[in-house]
């Protein structure tokens, strides 16, 4: 039986949070039996206690401090939310390994679709990080505040082991997807069809059937592999195409004014040449007339000297009787 | 807005998801929880890790606060109490369980009486002169036990080793520093 003024003793250094460990497991027990405890006392001294920070001289935390904070809670509402995703993918990827199991159990090539269902699911695992991690989401507003560096290392322990979480399931959903990768032949599928068929019992007819749907949808995939390998080709060629066609043009272009230009050279040349002809022929020509010319006039000269000479007659009389 | 609502309001927003509400709150109550953890940790930078990671542990577990209790103050300083102690004493490899939600919740989240008076922020820095003169009234030993229970975190028994008087004689002077502080304050309310 423990004495209820113990308890009463015991309060205060309850409220200062240095109650002795075995002072504190007596007052748990005197809690636990169902006596009266004074909550009120306690609340009384909890109150005072609580009161000593104030006579201390207050300080002021940094300013960044406040967006130190706004960034944790953003990394930890991010990360709650990532986890629950991925959680929730993990158990719908388990949940379609289960059912490709639970089908394709006595098959060998049981791998054939798995790997494309694996791909598909870790695509819509980073859809979903992408998507949890758009901050126009986040529950925190920002509007305010200017985010300083971020430093992954001051993540508390506890987040730090939900990171550690996420990083092992997308780890694991990968590394399966490329170990589920096969490499199939139909010739295989049909070497084993033809060896399985001679055995006639029900469970090689139903492996033959199985086998034979394995086979359909093998044949299948490869067409749309084919389909959108050709697609892929036909653009290519398109792209080929239209490249050469613009060459081509081009080509044609510089030709014709190759062509312009060497008939405009040439036409040049010709009347350059007709010129120069033309020059030539008047250049003797009026020197040859400019011969003839001062010939005619030397030839005039002297024809004039001479019929002087002939013609004048001297006499001397006319002088004195005019 | 938020800065005319009285903090037990204010806290219901929390509770609610309001990170407005939460930022107000840090506005708020900042500098003194601040002001406590820097006693504690005494170094500034872990001073304000500690005070970032205590309003983490606000926002995830506001809901763990009783709303009907009306005295926020209280169990805001003890949380912050808690959490600055507990780095301390994990410093010290006195404390090396794993820090877990379990572990929070038992060791970090404050036990408040639902009989506790109600208070908040405001009315406690209308009387701080009060207080402040309540805590200088007591003699040095008193502030001195007082200062090694509360901020240094020892209990009952490593403050009788630390001074080296018997348990008994550290147990009395606990009970009579904190029924002095009462006594002091109820004088100084009556006034």
């Amino acid at each position: 039986m423990i004495d209820e003024q113990k308890i009463i003793g015991m309060l205060q250094a309850k409220a200062l949070g240095c109650l002795d460990p075995e002072d504190d497991k007596q007052m748990q027990d005197f809690i636990n039996e169902g006596h009266q405890f004074p909550w009120d006392e306690l609340g009384k001294y909890q109150n005072a206690a609580s009161l000593l920070p104030i006579s201390l001289s207050i300080e002021l935390p940094n300013a960044e401090l406040k967006d130190r904070v706004a960034l944790k809670l953003i990394k930890l509402s991010e990360q709650l939310r990532a986890n629950k995703i991925l959680e929730e993918d993990k158990f719908e990827a388990d949940d379609d390994y289960e059912d490709n199991a639970e089908v394709f159990t006595n098959i060998e090539e049981t791998t054939v679709e798995s790997p494309i269902e694996i791909e598909h699911d870790e695509t819509e695992v980073e859809d979903n990080l992408v998507s949890s991690m758009i901050p126009e989401e986040n529950n925190f507003d920002l509007d305010e505040i200017t985010l300083p560096e971020f430093d992954s290392g001051a993540v508390s322990e506890e987040n730090a082991g939900e990171e550690i979480e996420i990083d092992t399931s997308v780890e694991t959903a990968i590394e399966e997807s490329k170990i589920d990768v096969p490499q199939i032949e139909e010739m295989n599928v049909d070497e084993i069809l033809k060896e399985k068929v001679p055995v006639e019992s029900k469970h090689s007819e139903t492996i033959g059937e199985l086998v034979a749907e394995q086979n359909q949808k093998i044949k299948e995939l490869a067409e749309q592999d084919t389909q959108t390998d050709l697609s892929k080709r036909s653009v290519a060629d398109k792209m080929f195409k239209a490249i050469e066609q613009d060459f081509d043009s081009l080509k044609l272009h510089f030709d014709e004014s190759e062509r312009k230009v060497t008939r405009g050279v040439l036409i040049a040349y010709v009347l350059i040449a007709v010129l120069l002809a033309v020059l030539i022929f008047s250049f003797f020509k009026f020197s040859g007339d400019i011969k003839n010319l001062e010939n005619e006039i030397k030839e005039l000269k002297s024809k004039s000297t001479s019929s002087l000479d002939k013609e004048i007659p001297t006499n001397p009389d006319q002088y004195l009787f005019s | 807005m938020y800065t005319e609502l009285t903090d037990i309001e204010l806290f219901e927003r929390v509770i609610n998801r309001d990170s407005k509400a939460l930022e107000s709150l840090y506005d708020r109550y900042s500098s003194v929880m601040y002001t406590l953890v820097k006693r504690i940790v005494s170094d500034k930078e872990k001073a304000e890790e500690v005070l970032a990671d205590i309003f983490v542990i606000i926002w995830k577990k506001s809901s763990m606060f009783d709303i009907s209790c009306g005295n926020l103050y209280s169990w805001l300083i003890n949380l912050t109490r808690n959490k600055s102690l507990d780095l301390i004493r994990r410093e010290r490899a006195i404390v090396t369980d794993e820090y877990t939600d379990e572990y929070e919740n038992k060791f970090i989240l404050p036990l408040i009486s639902a009989l506790i008076p109600s208070n908040d922020l405001e009315k406690v820095l209308v009387s701080r002169d009060k207080i402040y003169s309540a805590f200088h009234n007591l003699t040095e030993a008193q502030q001195y036990v007082l200062s090694l229970a509360y901020y240094d975190g020892l209990t009952e028994p490593e403050i009788a080793r630390k001074l080296n008087i018997p348990l008994l004689t550290v147990k009395s002077k606990i009970r009579v520093v904190l029924n002095t502080l009462c006594d002091i304050l109820a004088k100084e309310d009556e006034r």
